[in-house]
């Protein structure tokens, strides 16, 4: 018999890394809240007939959120066989809240005291046993990350799902209280509007806490709900206050006084524990966004330009290119011979290691393979393909940094710190959250504007995620970087901050339209105890992203490779001809006109690539790699493919193809996802089309400044820009159409 | 010879490819190229298309 066991819990409460320890699955974990947006299923390890549902982080059973509202009707109409619930120990007090609620649906509960080990090494006390005796269910220790406690655990969680019975609900509220919920689960019972015997206490709390969403669902009669409301307003009359925060009160009542019998903890009130003490520097007022800034200018710089160029050059010089030599094994005599014979051969030096391209041609010969099929293998597929596997090293450092970043606790302080920002224009700091998420890609970034309560909050956040650079668009960043700014470190860290500026300047003008005006959604957001991060966990992020780019390459960006060489290989009459002739060139010389004013619209790869990036954003990269394989004798040193676009282009016009491709629309993919999530192809199609105007047009400003600064001749291009320049600035700073009062909590707890 | 077995491994593999992505997009997940692996859609389309089955 197949048995459903629910993992639940507050966010970052660790849920997600209890899921993948116990199904093995390698779902994304991260060291901020909201990452499970939807619930997902998993088979216990070596007991398949065990499903396991990783649910999303709540507080509460009220439904105020999407998160509360999915795993609530989870819980409450599927009802699985137990319920795991997941509590952060070093949080134990906010935690309870929610057991108490869970506690009260009749299902068996089995209790995760997790982060044990933070616990610990804070110096304080849990009593596990009291807590069992008090909540009457089991409660076991573990720590999620080093994998302590889960198999006795999962036993629990087992034997309690076979046994089938539900602790009896504890006795939490004071006596007044306990009299009212009394009658009014016997009002429900006599009305007939108890399904189940065991949701009977549950529903007389929600009921008595006036839940409208539940109120509406038990259509109440008239006379029940009258006699609900005198019995509700008796109480409050008497206790003094509303029927939810009496509700609320006592829960924390109860738990503050289950607590001091059962923990003790070292730090005294008001004493500041290490987290706290980083917030203070990190989050502080002045201090917070020069940080930030300097440490992603220092990841980027050290991924794109520093370590991740030097591993790039290795695997498009030596993998992708002639060949290396192993461990360098070679390598410094072959340089000595360079310099007296240029044409030294650097395969009679060391130990020489052919790249994947001479291999293939050689094999190819020695089959006698056609001319055509060939050209196919390596001008196309190991061209294209060997341009974006490339950059395979860089986005491996920059997964890797993001991965600490994340992991540490520093990535939800970022959060915290740009909801600052973000309010200050009247939007929300709930929408950088899809952002975090979408420098992995813009598919689940989208998917996570789910979050946001509010639509028009949500629509904005839809329409910007994806200006964020995605690891698709990295290698873009990189070729651009590389092969025309090769001594400036700055090209990829602007990459991002040019997202996180396109992101509020789109959130600033679309606030003040009409249908996105109002006050933003309140953003409330617990911050995690940082901690070291975790190598397994590091690793696993990196790996993740990594693996999705690699499968990638291999499928949507081979197919498409293929298709390029066949349009680049022949004519319209189906005949082989030159590149320059192609079916691809005249197609491209058709499109290519329309981004003549942002300084490349004489080079039709671009357009080209630009086109196919569409498809999936590592196309942009390799359809270059495939277009300008035929020319590779511009150098020697196997930097072939960079030096033909560095010969082709100029700073200006490649800086402005970059930032064109990195704010235009998104892959179809992501484009997909915007339908979804907006629901109607009307809004699908404004954002895509804002996108491409906002891209055009931020290219085209550009560009043409760019040119007029550096010494070039006004002309109507220039005036149009400048124009457009000037509405671009009326946009941004016109008056909001109404006043709005900011009333925006950010709860920052720690 | 040679054409022909280079032929069949290219074309092939690229026709094994265009079929697994049809049965993941059937399936409903790891649609349009993504792979799938990034585990962001939780296992669904994020076309608009409907999943057929999970």
């Amino acid at each position: 018999m197949s048995v459903k066991i629910a993992l639940a819990g507050n966010p970052n409460s660790g849920k997600t890394t209890i899921f993948n320890a116990l199904t093995g699955s390698s779902q994304h974990v991260g060291n901020w809240p909201g990452v499970t947006v939807e619930k997902k299923d998993g088979r216990l390890k070596g007991k398949p007939d065990v499903v396991v549902q990783d649910l999303p982080g709540i507080y509460s059973l009220s439904p105020y959120t999407l998160e509360e509202v999915v795993t609530r009707n989870y819980l409450v109409a599927e009802r699985p066989d137990t319920i795991i619930n997941i509590v952060d120990a070093s949080n134990l007090e906010r935690n309870l809240y929610l057991t108490t609620q869970l506690l009260e649906l009749g299902i068996p509960v089995v209790i995760a005291l997790n982060m044990m080990d933070i616990v610990r090494k804070r110096g304080d006390k849990i009593d596990a046993s009291k807590l069992q005796d008090q909540l009457r269910c089991p409660v076991v220790e573990t720590s999620a990350i080093g994998g302590d406690g889960l198999q006795q655990l999962i036993s629990q969680a087992c034997e309690l799902a076979q046994l089938g019975k539900a602790s009896q609900p504890q006795i939490v509220f004071s006596q007044r209280l306990e009299k009212t919920l009394a009658q009014v689960g016997d009002l429900l019972e006599t009305a007939g509007l108890l399904k189940r015997p065991e949701l009977k206490r549950w529903l007389a709390v929600k009921v008595f806490e006036r839940d409208e969403k539940l109120l509406a669902e038990l259509h109440l009669s008239d006379t029940v709900q009258q006699q609900l409301e005198k019995m509700t307003a008796e109480c409050e009359a008497e206790l003094d206050d509303d029927s939810e925060s009496i509700i609320t009160n006592e829960r924390y009542e109860y738990i503050s006084r289950l607590l001091q019998q059962a923990a003790k903890k070292t730090l005294a009130t008001g004493q500041l524990s290490l987290s706290d003490k980083i917030d203070k520097v990190v989050t502080n007022r002045l201090l917070a966004l020069p940080i930030f800034a300097a440490v992603m200018f220092v990841i980027y710089y050290v991924s794109i330009t520093g370590v991740g160029a030097l591993l790039t050059d290795w695997a498009n010089d030596g993998v992708f290119g002639d060949g290396w030599h192993l461990f360098g094994i070679g390598s410094g005599a072959y340089e000595a011979a360079a310099e007296i014979d240029p044409d030294a051969d650097p395969a009679e030096f060391g130990v020489w290691v052919p790249g994947i391209p001479v291999v293939l041609e050689n094999l190819l010969a020695a089959v006698n393979c056609a001319d055509w099929l060939q050209s196919l293998v390596l001008d196309g597929i190991v061209a294209g393909v060997g341009a974006v596997l490339g950059f395979l090293p860089q986005m491996m450092m920059l997964f890797i940094f993001l991965a600490i970043l994340e992991d540490c606790g520093y990535m939800a302080r970022v959060a915290f710190i740009m909801d600052r920002i973000f309010r200050r224009f009247g939007l929300s700091g709930k929408s950088f959250i899809p952002m975090l998420v979408a420098t992995g890609c813009g598919v689940p970034g989208v998917m996570a504007t789910r979050t946001i309560e509010k639509e028009a909050d949500r629509k904005i956040a839809i329409v910007t995620t994806t200006f964020m650079p995605c690891g698709a668009k990295l290698p873009i960043i990189a070729l651009i970087a590389g092969a025309l700014f090769a001594e400036s470190g700055w090209v990829a860290p602007i990459c991002y901050f040019i997202g996180i500026a396109a992101v509020i300047v789109s959130g600033i003008i679309l606030k003040k339209m009409r249908f996105f005006a109002g006050e933003p959604a309140p953003f409330v957001m617990e911050l995690p105890s940082y901690h070291l991060p975790q190598v397994k966990s590091v690793l696993l992020t990196m790996w993740d992203r990594s693996q999705s780019f690699v499968k990638k390459a291999g499928t949507i960006i081979l197919l498409s490779t293929i298709v390029i060489w066949a349009l680049s290989s022949y004519n319209f009459s189906m005949q082989p001809t030159e590149t320059q002739d192609s079916m691809l060139a005249d197609i491209g010389r058709t499109v290519a006109p329309v981004f003549a004013p942002l300084g490349w619209g004489d080079q039709w790869e671009a357009a080209v690539g630009t086109v196919t990036g569409l498809i999936a954003k590592e196309n942009v990269v390799s359809t270059f790699g495939s277009l300008y394989a035929g020319l590779d004798e511009v150098s020697e040193d196997g930097n072939e493919f960079w030096a033909v676009v560095a010969a082709k282009y100029t700073p200006l016009a490649a800086f402005s193809f970059m930032l064109f491709n990195l704010l235009c629309a998104p892959c179809f993919a992501a484009i997909g996802a915007i339908r979804r999530e907006m629901g109607s192809l009307r809004w699908t199609a404004f954002a895509v089309g804002y996108q491409c105007a906002l891209a055009y047009a931020s290219a085209m400003v550009f560009y043409q400044i760019g040119i007029l600064l550096n010494g070039g001749t006004f002309g109507l291009l220039s005036a149009f820009s400048l124009a457009l320049l000037a509405v671009f600035l009326w946009l941004l700073l016109r008056p909001e159409p109404k006043a709005r009062q900011n009333k925006i909590q950010t709860v920052w707890e720690s | 010879m040679g054409t022909v077995v280079v032929g069949v491994l290219v074309f092939g593999s690229a026709g094994l490819i265009l079929w697994r992505m049809w049965q993941r997009h059937k399936q409903g997940g790891g649609c349009a190229g993504c792979g799938g692996s990034c585990s962001g859609c939780s296992g669904s389309c994020p076309l608009p298309q409907k999943p057929k089955s999970r």
